[in-house]
């Protein structure tokens, strides 16, 4: 059935742009040049800074959006500013993680806190993922799916806390999706790519703005470097 | 007339020879101020087609100022359609009604002497609507003011 | 769902004595505008990005049939499936053969309009499954057995209180002196609520924003998280999209992106924008285990290549209807079916029949504020006019209205005898209006009279005193 109806909608759609025989080789070679070239188009001016600026205009932008950012010197700080987090807004000192070896290998000894691995079910009140890479120009953070960070742990938790390298942060998504073609390879993607920019909210009850609709309330980035 | 560059409102089989008088005036004439004077507080509407269309909004507020003794208080939402529509006003009248009251009430929340816009269509729209809420502001074509015609009555609406 | 459109008249006549309606109403005029505004004076690119945007989407239509082609094979080298459905019913047949190979009892539902265009709700319900719209204002009109009434604020038409009246209708498991009058209280108690439902659902079903043909991936565009979840937690993901949806290469899709969320809500980007391709992998520990995407024509293909092509670039920001001044006064319900506002008085025709939705191109005072606004610089006011010309070249206009516009085009085309007419009819209508010289009812302009005064012509035709005067001159 599917595939009698998709010969009908591409005949319809092949007549409606004119499509024939002659022009055939000239409309095909116009996408592959597209698809293979993947032309930048406008990149607006305001992310196009030298790396130190880059950051701030990252940070301010993700605080406009209501995150909050912390800067660490080094990733061995991560557990204690954690710790702290959690502490500072009465909750459990507990946190879930993927197996992202960059989290793997903090050592939380030093800390009370009790730290589980793997997806989240939906009972758990904190997480803690790795980003791979940041937009300044928006604020926003980029995270791919995978073992070592599980989509969920970026929904589920009502705390999300994410650490981003200061030296992964991009000007422009443009640049972040080059990035992720040079890791993946070109024209394959992760599963799932979440462009994350500030907590979760809703303006559908009376256009009034509140945070933490369905996703975390609470966007804390940790910026290492 | 019959030297007026076309304007872009010219529609397929009409006499491509429309312009606005205010743009007239600032545009193709080069006039910046007016011989005029109005001791009185106006405000003044935009029209959807003066404004989107052929670009005019500040041409005619820059006219008003050289007026002599007139205060230019902006209405809210100026730039916001009156609900006359043409045949728009007549076959949904109760929709045109419900857009021309909230104009009413901007205007009327202005405390002008004066209503003010470029368009006839406009003006008799929100003439009648001001009229029939007894609202007293009186409403004229801008090009009465910039011509010192108010002496004479308006021509979008009776006082 | 049933289509009112036809009523639009009598809609709008109840919409604007709806008291409750007309308060929700501010909310989209006092919100909506400044924000876009403020978003689109923060980007000195904005414009040069609406061009781009055009650009990219017009080459994508040029191209639909190659983009479709290397889109599907893309999705299918990922692991899913693409279903190309034909109409509204051939689309949900697609989606109960695979509900019912999954054994579905619960589907959870990101925000989708194809699923309003298909009506899978009611399509749903009838063949014992469960739909939960998981979207807070698409989960509070589900609950009020509504639909929504604006693209992208499903629930603008309601207040607060009446929210809060319904949870306590329908959540009568909680306790009922619990608070709910703030707004919080509202969400939390929703989001509480949609919480299990998400790991119980055997299908979560989302729309999409953007389809890539590069990798064969759908975006979605959210602010609350709820399409994650639904996309995440179901056992099996189902994309509901249209052939428009198309884009060519993630670079595109970030130049629109850009655009779209400016537009919609005024953020600079919305809180999630998520990219999805195929279902969860090997080495994946969460992730729904099928993707399946059913792609809906329902008369698209037929706008493509026509003066409607244009509308087919429209990216479902709302920006139209939240700068229209008569979707401000009646609101989307009105339209009579799932597209209000400008984008839906040129696509509702379109999609079901300019005899069943003839009202909506007329019910437009071209004011041009929609077009001005437009990320995508949609001619919405020179589209409705084309389907006010097929309207009245199919004879669906009353004859009074066919004859009068006769006569005036008649006389508009030949100058001198308009001048002539209007020098007679001036003082005729003057006599008619007696001393007072305003009509308070005027027959045949009773559309008029009812809610306003008609000044009777005064004096000379502009033309006569122009003539007369002598000083052509302006100083």
């Amino acid at each position: 059935m599917s595939g009698s109806t998709r010969d009908a909608v591409m005949g319809r759609l092949r007549r409606a742009v004119g499509a024939n025989p002659a022009n055939d080789a000239e409309r095909r070679a116009a996408v592959t040049a597209r698809l293979s070239g993947a032309p930048k188009g406008v990149i607006p001016a305001r992310g196009q800074l030298p790396p130190a600026e880059r950051l701030e205009l990252f940070i301010r932008m993700a605080t406009k959006a209501d995150a909050t950012v912390t800067r660490l010197d080094a990733a061995s700080g991560i557990p204690e500013e954690v710790a702290a987090y959690l502490r500072e807004r009465n909750l459990p000192a507990a946190i879930r993680m993927g197996r992202d070896p960059r989290l793997a290998g903090l050592d939380f000894s030093g800390t009370a806190l009790g730290v589980t691995t793997g997806p989240s079910e939906g009972d758990d009140l904190s997480s803690l993922s790795h980003a791979v890479g940041a937009i300044a120009e928006t604020g926003t953070l980029v995270l791919t799916s995978g073992p070592d960070n599980p989509t969920s742990l970026n929904f589920l938790p009502e705390y999300h806390i994410v650490v981003l390298d200061a030296a992964d942060v991009a000007g422009d998504m443009e640049a972040v999706l080059a990035r992720l073609r040079q890791t993946h390879g070109k024209g394959t993607m992760p599963r799932s790519v979440n462009f994350v920019t500030g907590p979760s909210r809703s303006a559908d009850i009376e256009q009034t703005l509140l945070l933490g609709a369905h996703g975390p309330r609470s966007l804390h980035i940790l910026v290492v470097g | 007339m019959r030297t007026i560059r076309h304007g872009t409102s010219g529609r397929r089989g009409f006499p491509r020879r429309s312009t606005s008088l205010v743009s007239f005036l600032t545009d193709v004439r080069g006039v910046t101020g007016v011989d005029a004077a109005l001791p009185a507080t106006v405000t003044y509407h935009d029209s959807c087609s003066g404004l989107r269309e052929l670009g005019i909004r500040e041409q005619p507020r820059q006219l008003l100022k050289s007026v002599e003794g007139l205060t230019l208080k902006e209405l809210p939402e100026a730039d916001v359609c009156c609900g006359f529509g043409g045949t728009f006003c007549v076959k949904y009248p109760d929709v045109s009604n419900a857009i021309v009251g909230k104009k009413a009430k901007h205007i009327a929340s202005t405390g002008a002497d004066m209503l003010l816009a470029g368009d006839l269509g406009c003006l008799m729209n929100m003439d009648g609507k001001l009229k029939r809420e007894k609202i007293g502001v009186e409403v004229r074509h801008v090009a009465e003011v910039l011509a010192g015609m108010t002496d004479k009555p308006p021509i979008g609406g009776k006082l | 769902m049933q289509i009112t459109s036809q009523t639009f008249k009598a809609n709008t006549v109840k919409a604007l004595a709806d008291v409750d309606l007309q308060r929700a109403l501010r909310h989209v005029e006092k919100g909506f505008i400044g924000k876009r505004q403020k978003a689109a004076d923060a980007l000195p690119e904005f414009d040069a990005l609406r061009d781009n945007a055009v650009e990219i989407k017009n080459h994508t239509l040029k191209h639909l049939d190659l983009y479709i082609e290397a889109y599907v094979a893309k999705v299918e080298a990922s692991g899913g499936k693409v279903h190309f459905a034909e109409d509204a019913d051939h689309a949900r047949r697609i989606f109960l053969d695979i509900a019912k190979r999954r054994k579905a009892k619960t589907v959870t539902k990101g925000k989708t309009m194809i699923s309003e265009e298909i009506g899978l709700n009611a399509f749903l319900e009838e063949n014992g499954i469960l739909p939960v719209e998981t979207d807070l204002g698409e989960y509070i009109i589900q609950l009020r057995g509504e639909h929504p009434s604006h693209i992208i604020a499903p629930a603008v038409h309601i207040n607060r209180d009446q929210v809060e009246a319904d949870f306590r209708k329908f959540h009568v498991h909680l306790d009922p002196e619990r608070d709910l009058v703030r707004p919080e209280t509202l969400l939390s108690e929703a989001r509480q609520i949609l919480r299990q439902k998400y790991g119980e659902a055997d299908i979560g079903v989302t729309g999409a924003n953007f389809l890539i043909a590069e990798t064969g991936t759908s975006v979605i565009v959210t602010n609350e998280g709820n399409g994650d979840l639904t996309q995440l937690m179901g056992k099996c993901h189902v994309v509901l999209a249209s052939l428009e949806k198309l884009v060519p290469t993630l670079e595109d899709t970030a130049q629109i992106l850009r655009v779209l969320a400016r537009s919609a809500t005024g953020q600079e980007m919305s809180v999630y924008t998520t990219l999805s391709t195929g279902p969860k992998r090997t080495e994946d520990e969460d992730g729904p285990e099928e993707y399946h995407v059913i792609l809906l024509d329902n008369g698209r293909s037929n706008m493509l290549g026509t003066e409607f092509e244009d509308m087919l670039r429209c990216i479902r920001c709302g920006a139209c209807m939240n700068h229209c001044p008569v979707y401000h006064a009646v609101g989307g319900h009105s339209y009579g079916w799932v597209y209000p506002g400008p984008m839906g008085a040129v696509l509702t025709p379109s999609l079901i029949g300019v005899d069943k939705a003839g009202h909506l191109p007329n019910a437009s005072t071209f004011c041009g504020r929609c077009e001005a606004v437009c990320p995508m610089r949609i001619p919405l006011p020179k589209m409705m006019r084309h389907w006010r010309e097929k309207e009245f070249e199919s004879h669906l206009q009353p004859a009074t209205a066919r004859a009068g516009l006769g006569v005036w085009a008649y006389l508009a085309r030949r100058p001198k005898l308009y001048r002539a007419a209007v020098s007679y009819a001036m003082p005729a209508l003057k006599l008619l209006a007696g001393r007072k010289r305003r009509f308070r009812s005027l027959p045949l302009a009773g559309g008029w009279t009812k809610w306003r005064d008609l000044p009777a012509p005064e004096g000379r035709t502009f033309m006569q005193a122009y003539a007369q005067s002598g000083h052509g001159d302006a100083k």
